[in-house]
């Protein structure tokens, strides 16, 4: 099984749009939150039509996964 | 052994072609890491977590290697698990409204697609546990995605599979609580494939970093809960003259004292296990 971290696919579509004289928006910081998931969503599927499963590599999904408490549950959401 | 990162509460090692995790004393308050450490509050979850992970393993394989392949001076707060190729969804099961959730119905009357009732208030219970993933962003927010989106993303199958594991484990986890006397509001699982292509639980499992923990006998919809383990902290930095940016304030002893014996609870009351005590050293203060 291939795998590629669609996030980076993102960047690396970002990248390409630029050198081809596009703006590309930063789906991540977006004022429009529906951007992120198409973004993410979109580069899944391109990854998985292309036989490839879209996932993060080992190390960087891991510590993305670890090393931060849940955000959602964090204090300013606990306490206000 | 190469240290890969060290975040907030925990530090990634890699030893061998395997990954160590180690849980920290250190606790945060509004993202900001303390100067003081909760004694044992590393080991605590990181046996809290092994411990669901044993009671879970019939629901899905996990990544743990080993609690006792690891250097000594890390006994009891560190896991050697197995490397995974990480699925880029956050699998997100909620029992209660809280949190981004709780936004995100505000918002809409639904989260990740999945419609609610009307008039449900903070902290209120839901019909029943709904699956609410989100995106897994390298920087900035996850947002929530439907489950036809994680279909998109990893296939029908493997969603459906993340749905029912996700719920499961909530469920399983919620009852356990439930008989203790805690609610288990919400939890986020991650997921990855292991080297031959077998989707693995990964991460922590039904800490309070990785869930919500209310004691049901203070549970009240319609305000903000109480959290069963961080309150004091919490209360006590919210009293304190602080702008909430670096560097947080020292925790005073009594603080300290009753968070950690709130951790020891927890773990006590949820495994029904007792907490092996140590003789632990009274000088608390580190620089993060």
């Amino acid at each position: 099984m291939q795998f590629y971290d669609p996030n980076t696919l993102i960047d690396d579509v970002r990248a390409l749009l630029r050198d081809r004289g596009i703006d590309p928006a930063d789906p991540w910081d977006s004022a429009d939150p529906e951007r992120a998931a198409l973004a993410a969503t979109g580069a899944a599927k391109l990854l998985r039509g292309l036989g490839v499963m879209p996932a993060m590599d080992p190390v960087p999904g891991l510590v993305r996964a670890v090393t931060e408490p849940w955000t959602d549950a964090d204090d300013r959401r606990a306490t206000g | 052994m190469r240290l890969l990162h060290s975040g907030k509460v925990r530090d990634v090692y890699e030893d061998r072609g395997d990954v160590i995790l180690v849980a920290s004393d250190r606790v945060s308050v509004y993202d900001v890491v303390l100067p003081t450490l909760i004694p044992d509050k590393g080991k605590i979850l990181t046996q809290l977590s092994l411990w669901w992970f044993s009671q879970l393993a019939d629901v899905c394989p996990n990544h743990v290697i080993s609690a006792t392949d690891i250097p000594p001076e890390w006994a009891g707060r560190a896991i050697r698990c197995k490397r995974l190729d990480m699925l880029p969804v956050e699998c997100i099961a909620r029992g209660y409204l809280a949190g981004l959730g709780l936004d995100e119905y505000r918002r809409y009357g639904s989260v990740s697609g999945v419609p609610l009732p009307d008039a449900l208030l903070e902290g209120s219970r839901l019909p029943e546990p709904i699956f609410t993933p989100t995106t897994k962003a390298t920087a900035g927010h996850d947002e929530f995605i439907t489950f036809d989106d994680v279909a998109s993303q990893v296939g029908t199958e493997t969603a459906g599979r993340l749905r029912a594991i996700t719920l499961e484990i909530y469920r399983r986890g919620a009852s356990r609580a439930a008989a203790r006397g805690i609610i288990l509001a919400d939890s986020k699982l991650e997921f990855g494939y292991d080297a031959s292509g077998v989707l693995v639980l990964s991460d922590e499992l039904l800490t309070s970093d990785s869930s919500r923990f209310w004691p049901a006998d203070d549970w009240q919809p319609g305000r903000r809960q109480h959290a069963l383990d961080k309150q004091f902290v919490r209360d006590w930095s919210s009293g304190l003259d602080w702008d909430r940016t670096p560097p947080g304030p020292p925790v005073p002893d009594a603080i300290v004292q009753a968070t950690r014996n709130r951790y020891i609870t927890v773990y006590e009351q949820l495994t029904g296990l007792p907490w092996p005590e140590e003789p632990t050293c009274s000088s608390t203060t580190r620089t993060p």
